[in-house]
Formats: structure tokens, sequence, C-alpha cells
């Protein structure tokens, strides 16, 4: 062998000396996912709607996660931004949405993906994030089969779009129960492309008692029977329910001008007068609140036993509510406001009494109120 | 030629500062305030407030009343001014001082720290948070106190989540209710030994029935009167009142006339 050979094999394996050892001395990743958990529960109904989008540090995600499981709860809703997602047009960043679905499958956690918010560059200048015209309803269905592909065996639900019998979700233009249901044929199709086991979820109808011709809003019954009767039926799996219990309990019974948890009632009646009775649905927000002031909330205690027993009444009298998600488990800052009085876990992962009880529900605590004595 | 800049730029940046100055400032050398010169000139002060929370602020047979009714018109007899009230929804208050609506709101604000950089706030005359209450005579001082001690507290509340914290350093039984006012009855009623709840339904029950003392504040919720950020005569005016209140014992008395 000649020197200059010598010379060549010489650099060449003292380069991959550099490369092994640069590789051997990179920083570990500070957060793993762990090994593979299971929720153990006496109610596999129940669940919350995380709140992850905005959470940067990879380890309150896990944090986040992980507490879900521990208080028993199976099923998570959480929102993947179409703008955070797919920045241009074809080009796409999973990185933050990997982080949350692998940290909750390990958890042992069913994940419901609500997928919405309109990038710039899918909209007009000066249009809010949910403006989308019908001429762009094609570029989300872009993004649902890019999504759909992606997580293929790793999300199994995809909400299409969130409350749009509200004005707020068409960029302040009037609802449009038929233009929804055209984007939900689109959506469903391309999901359905991408991943034929993925159950398409029909998007959560604010609940309300607003009129036709309403500026702001449509009710929810109304919204669901135009929508029917534009041949929605076919293009979603499941639909998606939210249930706010406003300031009555979880069996206060339901009727058309009142919002309570039971309203999701009058939903399902929907679904059967409609043929579609075989459907399931899911709760996908709702919940109590207990906020000192606000007009639409409940003593702290009331909040507690009303979350459980609306938990035990989708169990035990519910057949066709595959899942109860509740509005909203944490958020990554405090809000300062009514909002703040969702919550089962502070910002700072200080974990509420309700956190505690609703975790002793699900551990068998059937008899929740003895645990904690109560005179009355 | 690049000291001759760099003087250039100097004197640029002292002829800005100087305008600045100026701009800010009135001939006295006091700091500008906009909305302080307007009370002062109309002799008016415009009070935002959501008077649905008695006994702070209500409307009832008599009118718009309470102890925050109370504050912001002793506030304009220091000031020698007119008190206007605007009855405006909690979530209302800061847009209309933002788009000044109002010069400031008295509503039984906590003091909120992300807003810092949209609103000024006062000292604090008024603390919220979860007490420590025991019974007349009773040798309980602080919670420290509470080892072997049976609390009552409301369920799920503030005070429920502070009593399962000192229940994890000390031998406490947590006693729990529905209400604070049923966690007061059983603090009377000698069913637990202290209660820990929010010290506004403790100054209500204390000022009704008596018998029970607040001897500790367990966590803060100040009150706190908010400005516009750029009414800094005006804060400081508020604070030199509030300071002389509560030398004065006022903000005492204020506080027994309505709870």
């Amino acid at each position: 062998m000649d020197k200059s050979r010598l010379r060549r094999y010489g650099s060449r394996a003292l380069l991959l000396l550099l490369v092994i050892l640069i590789l051997g001395v990179l920083p570990k990743p500070l957060v793993t996912l762990g090994p593979q958990q299971k929720v153990e529960t006496v109610n596999p109904k129940m669940g919350v709607h995380t709140r992850l989008t905005d959470e940067v540090e990879e380890w309150k995600i896990k944090r986040t996660l992980e507490l879900v499981r521990a208080m028993g709860a199976p099923w998570i809703v959480e929102y993947f931004p179409w703008a955070y997602c797919e920045p241009l047009k074809g080009r796409f960043d999973w990185t933050h949405a990997d982080l949350v679905v692998d940290h909750a499958n390990v958890q042992g956690l069913t994940l419901i993906a609500r997928l919405d918010f309109v990038p710039p560059w899918a909209r007009p200048k000066n249009t809010t994030n949910s403006y989308l015209e019908r001429e762009r309803y094609q570029d989300f269905g872009d993004f649902v089969y890019a999504f759909a592909s992606h997580f293929r065996g790793r999300i199994e639900y995809l909400i299409i779009w969130n409350e749009p019998n509200l004005s707020s979700s068409w960029g302040f233009r009037p609802v449009d129960p038929e233009g929804y249901t055209e984007l939900l044929k689109i959506a469903y199709k391309r999901a359905k492309y991408a991943d034929p086991d993925i159950q398409v979820l029909a998007a959560g109808l604010a609940p309300n008692v607003a009129d036709e011709g309403d500026e702001f809003a449509l009710s929810d019954l109304s919204f669901l029977q135009r929508m029917y009767d534009a041949g929605a039926k076919e293009y979603f799996d499941i639909l998606a329910v939210h249930a706010y219990g406003n300031v009555f309990p979880p069996d206060d019974p339901p009727a058309r001008d009142k919002i309570n948890f039971a309203r999701t009632e009058l939903i399902h009646q929907l679904m059967v007068q409609n043929g579609d009775g075989d459907k399931e649905v899911i709760i996908t927000e709702g919940g109590w609140n207990d906020h000192p002031r606000w007009t639409k909330a409940v003593r702290p205690s009331q909040r507690i036993a009303y979350t459980i027993q609306a938990y035990e009444k989708a169990r035990g009298e519910w057949d066709w509510c595959l899942a109860v998600a509740f509005w909203a488990f944490r958020t990554p800052w405090p809000q300062r406001n009514f909002r703040d009085y969702f919550s089962f876990v502070t910002p700072e992962f200080i974990l509420k009494p309700i956190y505690e009880e609703v975790q002793a529900y699900a551990q068998g605590a059937t008899d929740w109120l003895e645990r904690t004595p109560v005179e009355r | 030629m690049a000291l001759r800049r760099w003087l250039a730029y100097i004197a640029l940046f002292a002829l800005v500062a100087l305008g600045l100055f100026f701009l800010f400032r009135l001939p006295g050398g006091e700091v500008r305030d906009r909305t302080w010169e307007r009370i002062e000139r109309q002799g008016v002060l415009r009070v935002g407030m959501d008077a649905s929370y008695p006994p702070f602020e209500l409307w009832d047979e008599v009118g718009l009343r309470g102890y925050n009714v109370d504050l912001a018109q002793a506030l304009g007899r220091e000031w020698g001014v007119e008190v206007d009230f605007e009855d405006i929804g909690f979530d209302g208050l800061y847009d209309a001082l933002k788009v000044e609506r109002v010069d400031i709101i008295i509503s039984a604000l906590p003091y909120d720290p992300l807003l810092t950089q949209d609103v000024a706030y006062s000292y604090s005359y008024f603390d919220a948070g979860q007490a420590l209450v025991v019974r007349e005579g009773t040798n309980i001082a602080e919670v420290e106190d509470l080892n072997g001690r049976r609390v009552g507290l409301e369920l799920g509340s503030r005070g429920d989540l502070e009593a399962r914290r000192l229940e994890q350093r000390m031998a406490l039984e947590r006693k729990a209710y529905v209400t604070a006012q049923e966690v007061l009855e059983a603090l009377r009623d000698e069913r637990v030994d202290a209660g820990i709840v929010d010290a506004v339904s403790a100054y209500q029950f204390i000022g009704e029935e008596g018998g029970l003392r607040i001897v500790q504040q367990v966590t803060e919720e100040p009150y706190v009167i908010a400005v516009p950020m750029k009414a800094p005569m005006l804060l400081e005016k508020v604070n030199e009142v509030i300071i002389k209140w509560r030398e004065t014992g006022f903000l005492e008395e204020l506080r027994e006339k309505w709870f």
C-alpha cells in the first residue's frame, strides 16, 4: 500500500472516529417517553380536553398526560391547529404534534384530534383564523389527508372543525350549515382515503338557543337538522357534542330552550329522528365551572358532584355515548378569569380537590361523598 | 471622522430625550397625567364597577350601594370631586378603562400580575383570600396549631386545597361542608376546631353572629384599584389615600359597616 493511500485511509478512519466521539457525547434527551402505561379506571368513558397546543416544554406535556392517566381518564381531546402543522402550503411540521401524540399513546390514552385554525396562506388578509372560503375547502381536505396519513395507527379519531354554529367560527360571517356539510364531506373522504379505519367526528356545536337569522349563532339543534337535510349523514362516523352543565345538575331534564348537560339527549333524539340512531356521540367539551363570581358557575362542591355524576350517567344510562371529555384539564398559563375555574389541575401542576375526588371515583369510590365527610 | 459621527449621534439622542422630557412633564416638574388633569378640570371621577357582588357593590331598592360604593365616594370627597358610577359587566371592566370610558376601576378587583403591562394597580385595600377562623377564646393562632385538630372547609374550594396540603405534613382531620356558611356554623357549634374559608364569607358571618375571629390569612387575594397605565398622578393620589385610610382606620370602619 503506497503512502498516499495509507494517508487517505488514515484520515477517513480519523474522521469516522471523530464522528463516533461526537455522537457519543451528544446530550441525551432530558425527557423520554418512558414505558407503556395503562389507564386504570372503573369508568372507561371518562375523558378530559387537554390544552397542550401552546405547551412548549416537553416535560410539561408528559406530566399533564401522566396526570390524566393517573386520574383514571382514558380519553383526551386535543387541538391540532392547521396553521401550526402546515405553515406553508404543502410544507408540514409535525414536531409538536408528534410529541403530544407519542406521549399520549405511551400513557395509554385514546386521543381525539380536533382540526381547524386556518393558516394565513389559506385566507384573505385581515380575516380571523376561522375564515375559510369554499374555494379553499380542498386545501383543508389536503391537510386532513396529510394529518391522517402521518398519524395513521397513532390517532383513531378526528373532529372536523369546531362549533360551526357560531358566526365567530366562520370568521364572523353568517353561520352556514350547508357550507359546513360540504367541508365535512371533503374532509371525510380525504381522511378515509388516508386511513380507512379512522373515525371522523362531525364538529361539536356550541349549545345555544339562537333562532334562525340570529347575527351571531344558530341553535345546535337547528344547525344539526340542516346538516342532515344537506346530506351530512353519510359523512361522519360519530357526532361530537359540547355539553356544558351551566348551573344545573346532570339529571336536570333537557328542553329545547335550556342549556344543560342532558341537552345531549335532545341531540341524540335528533340523530334517531334522522335515521342515524346507530351512531355514537362523544362529548368533546363540557362540564361545570366553580368561579366565585361568574353567573354560570356553581359551588366547588357542586362541581365535583355534578362532574362525577355526569361521568356516571354516561356510563350507566347513555349506551349511545362513547366518551365524555370535560373542558379543560389544565391550561399552560393562568387565564385570570372564570376560565381557570373549569380546570382540574393548575398551570403549576397543583392538583385541585376535584382532581382527587374524580380520581377516587375512578378507583372505585362510588360513594365518593362519604369518602370526604360532608355534613348537611 | 468616527468621533464626529459618534458626537452627532450623542447630540441627537440628547435632543430626543430632552424633547420627550418636556413633552411628558409639566412646567412645575410634575409628571403629566391627562386622566388626573381631566378629573381635576371637570370635577368628576368616573368609576367602573360591576354592581353584582354584595356586599361590595349591589343594586337594591335603595339604589347602588356597598363597600366599594362607599370607598369610591370617600375617594371623591378626599379630592373634592363628584363620583359617577358606570355599571359594567366584570369581563368588560378593563376594556372600559382602556377606551377611557372610566377613569378608574373599583370593583373588588383581584390583583392580576398578567395585566400589569396594561393597567396600574393601587395598594391593596382588602384581602379576600382564605382565612383561618376560630372561636373566640381558642388558643389556635396559626395553621401550625392545627395538628390534631378538626378543620372545617368548603369541599372543592381553595381552602380545601390548602387543608389537603397541610394534611400532608400534619395530622389534621379534614371536615368538608358544601358551603363556607356551613363550615362557620359547624365552627360555632363546636363540631370543628377551626375553619379555612374565604375572608368575605368569614367577615359576613362574624358581622352577623359574632363569636368567631380570623386569626390568620392563609392565602392572599388582594382587592385593588386599577387605573390607566398612563395615569401615574392618579395612581399616586389613590395610594396616598389608601395609606391614609389604613392609618386612620377608615378601611376597618368600612369593613365593619358592610360585614
